[in-house]
């Protein structure tokens, strides 16, 4: 295995709020690699955003707090730097795509002037010289006319166009590392499939580790490479994607699989899983997912023990989960076809 | 219409920057209207600001009334048939008349009035100028730095600021012109810009408030941007409306309290001319020279009228929920 890009190491962030402290992220671990995309997937609060703005500083603290943790980025650690060095990282060898291109853009400047300025930031380049970087990248992203783009302003863009230029002003500096928060929620189906593509693209051209932030199971299959599967702030369930949608070993994993309307099975009234998120203020003692678990059946242990990571399956298949291993022969049926061809 | 279906091949492929990427036509009307020709007028914000800035009547003819009166005042060495301290001791005390050029008459030194009244609007020009720019410079500081960084720097900032606005501010300027002595047209100026600077900081602490909320703020610092390039550089122009507005009215108030002062004494002192300080003149002959006062005060309701009638004008344009201009 190569060096990874990343390594994020027992990373705790807490947020102090009137009702209490709200634990968003216990204890996670994991690389990224050169080149691969990492999924991250779970439900709205199980951590996801919040564990990639805390490593890049973006987390308002007070009141947000890293409490502990290492992410070292090519051998220096991401938590421990100054307010400086961690503003040359951002944007520079870890770029972020937002969720909402609508807003994610700045109604009153030029395209090309923030293009511009996301290469500027970083280069020390003429204004000429940002400015063909600035229509490379505008044309390298798939935007047509790029020349006449640089020009526009964000509301003269459609929300695929401003979603394209998003994803150029990340890979401006060719980033070792790219954030992709949730890239295609806020678009239509049809534009969706062609952000993929340039994301896609962007990877090859720039060879940079993708970590893809979603609960879209679907983009998981189509884009990542690994995954992991976030509840309550931790990791339940990690490793390679093909292994996780073939045989998923956490039943979380299970229930959000289960929970994906497929239009080419008829399965009747969709199955979601039962209960609600947990409170992240006072999580359930032991496993957070007991409460919901329909493999627990009661058992005393998932009410005690915060189940440790252990090793299931091939290589790099992780489960937090106590009866990891009666899945394997309670395996549901319609997982087997939910596998991406 | 087999050319309209969807073709796979048409998907984008971007491997190589050179190959043009092919849109689905239908995704993007721009790249539609480029495609057939039929170009769509896209404006930008000031262009629709401009449009509804134009629609409205009153704040044009404001405008226009004001770019008058303003360029005789920039321009008064060339419009004054008179210098200001000119006497013309053959035609003391006439009243208005197109004879030798007295169009607003004479007092009874023999000094043209029209003169002494254009000469009059440029110093408080002058003093309008230089109070806009200086408060609203220290408005927007004040406001970016309390709106952006919140916490102690805004209670600091905005308690000062409740301070100042606090002062009784007559008096203060009073107490100031008395105290740093009088006279000097600049003197005047700062004392004012450090009087009328809080309304600005409060409405830009307002918006840098909500605005540094955007997402396209925390887009920007995710790139890597710094708290100064961010704060001038994305939310100021987000957040210029109502600085343009606020600047615009503080010009107006500016050449009133100027006047006030001057007609008081406190202000600006003879020999400079200064519209306030001709109607103090005139004052204690007005039974008899009427057009002494009338006409720098005249002149005076004309200047504030239109700049707030700009103002207003540029309120509407500049409100970007308002997408029709006002007939």
């Amino acid at each position: 295995m190569p060096e990874p890009v990343l390594a994020l190491r027992d990373l705790v962030v807490e947020f102090s709020t009137e009702d209490g402290v709200v634990h968003a992220v216990n204890d996670i671990s994991y690389d990224v690699y050169p080149g691969e995309t990492l999924g991250i997937v779970g439900e709205s609060g199980s951590g996801k955003s919040v564990s990639q703005l805390a490593i890049l500083g973006l987390i308002p603290q007070p009141p947000g707090r890293i409490v502990q943790g290492e992410a070292t980025l090519n051998g220096r650690d991401l938590l421990k730097m100054s307010k400086k060095e961690l503003r040359d990282v951002r944007g520079g060898e870890v770029a972020m795509i937002f969720q909402d291109p609508m807003t994610s853009l700045n109604p009153v400047l030029k395209v090309g002037y923030q293009l511009a300025e996301a290469v500027r930031a970083h280069r020390d380049v003429s204004s000429k010289e940002a400015h063909e970087r600035g229509v490379y990248l505008l044309d390298l992203v798939g935007v047509p006319n790029p020349e006449r783009r640089y020009d526009q302003y964000p509301h003269e863009f459609s929300g695929g166009m401003r979603q394209r230029a998003m994803i150029a002003m990340a890979i401006a500096n060719e980033p070792k590392l790219l954030i992709a928060d949730e890239p295609t929620t806020a678009l239509d189906v049809t534009i969706q499939a062609q952000i993929i593509e340039v994301l896609k693209a962007a990877q090859r051209e720039t060879n940079a580790a993708i970590i893809l932030i979603t609960h879209d199971l679907g983009l998981v299959a189509e884009l990542a490479d690994r995954v992991a599967v976030m509840y309550a702030g931790r990791v339940v369930e990690m490793g390679d994607v093909h292994a996780i949608f073939a045989a998923p070993r956490h039943p979380y994993t299970v229930g959000l699989m289960l929970s994906v309307p497929r239009i080419e099975l008829d399965r009747g009234v969709l199955e979601p899983i039962p209960g609600q998120p947990p409170s992240m203020i006072t999580p359930p003692p032991g496993c957070a997912f007991h409460p919901r678990c329909y493999l627990s059946e009661g058992r005393s242990v998932c009410r005690t023990d915060i189940p440790e990571q252990r090793r299931v399956g091939a290589s790099d298949h992780v489960s937090a989960c106590h009866f990891a291993d009666e899945l394997e022969q309670k395996q549901v049926a319609p997982l087997k076809e939910a596998l991406p061809s | 219409m087999s050319d309209l279906k969807h073709d796979p091949a048409l998907e984008p492929e971007l491997t190589a920057p050179a190959a043009q990427p092919v849109e689905p036509a239908v995704s993007d009307e721009l790249e539609l209207t480029y495609a057939t020709g039929l170009e769509v007028k896209t404006r930008s914000q000031w262009a629709y600001a401009r449009r509804r800035f134009v629609r409205h009547r009153l704040a044009m003819v404001s405008l226009v009334v004001l770019i008058i009166i303003l360029s005789a005042g920039l321009a008064a060495e060339w419009v004054a048939p008179y210098a200001y301290d000119e006497i013309d001791l053959e035609n003391s005390g006439v009243g208005p008349t197109l004879e030798n050029k007295h169009f607003f008459g004479t007092d009874v030194l023999g000094r043209d009035y029209f003169s002494r009244v254009v000469f009059g609007i440029q110093t408080s020009e002058r003093v309008a100028f230089i109070v806009a720019a200086l408060s609203t410079l220290i408005g927007v500081l004040v406001g970016a730095v309390a709106g952006y960084y919140g916490r102690w720097a805004d209670n600091l900032l905005m308690r000062l600021t409740d301070l100042v606005l606090t002062l009784p501010g007559l008096a203060v300027l009073l107490t100031l012109s008395a105290f740093l002595g009088n006279g000097s047209q600049y003197r005047v100026a700062v004392i004012l810009a450090l009087l009328f600077w809080t309304t600005l900081a409060r409405i830009v602490r307002g918006s840098f408030l909500s605005l540094r909320e955007k997402e396209y703020v925390e887009a920007a610092r995710a790139a890597g941007s710094g708290d100064a390039r961010i704060m001038f550089r994305h939310i100021l122009p987000n957040a210029i409306g109502p600085i343009i507005v606020n600047a615009t009215l503080i010009v107006g108030l500016a050449i009133l309290v100027e006047a006030a002062l001057s007609f008081l004494g406190f202000g600006i002192q003879p020999p400079t001319p200064a519209l306030g300080k001709l109607i103090s003149d005139g004052q204690d002959v007005a039974s008899q020279y009427w057009w002494l006062v009338t006409f720098p005060g005249l002149t005076i309701v004309l200047i504030v009228l239109c700049i707030n009638f700009v103002g207003d004008g540029l309120r509407d344009a500049l409100d970007p929920t308002q997408r029709r201009a006002r007939a």
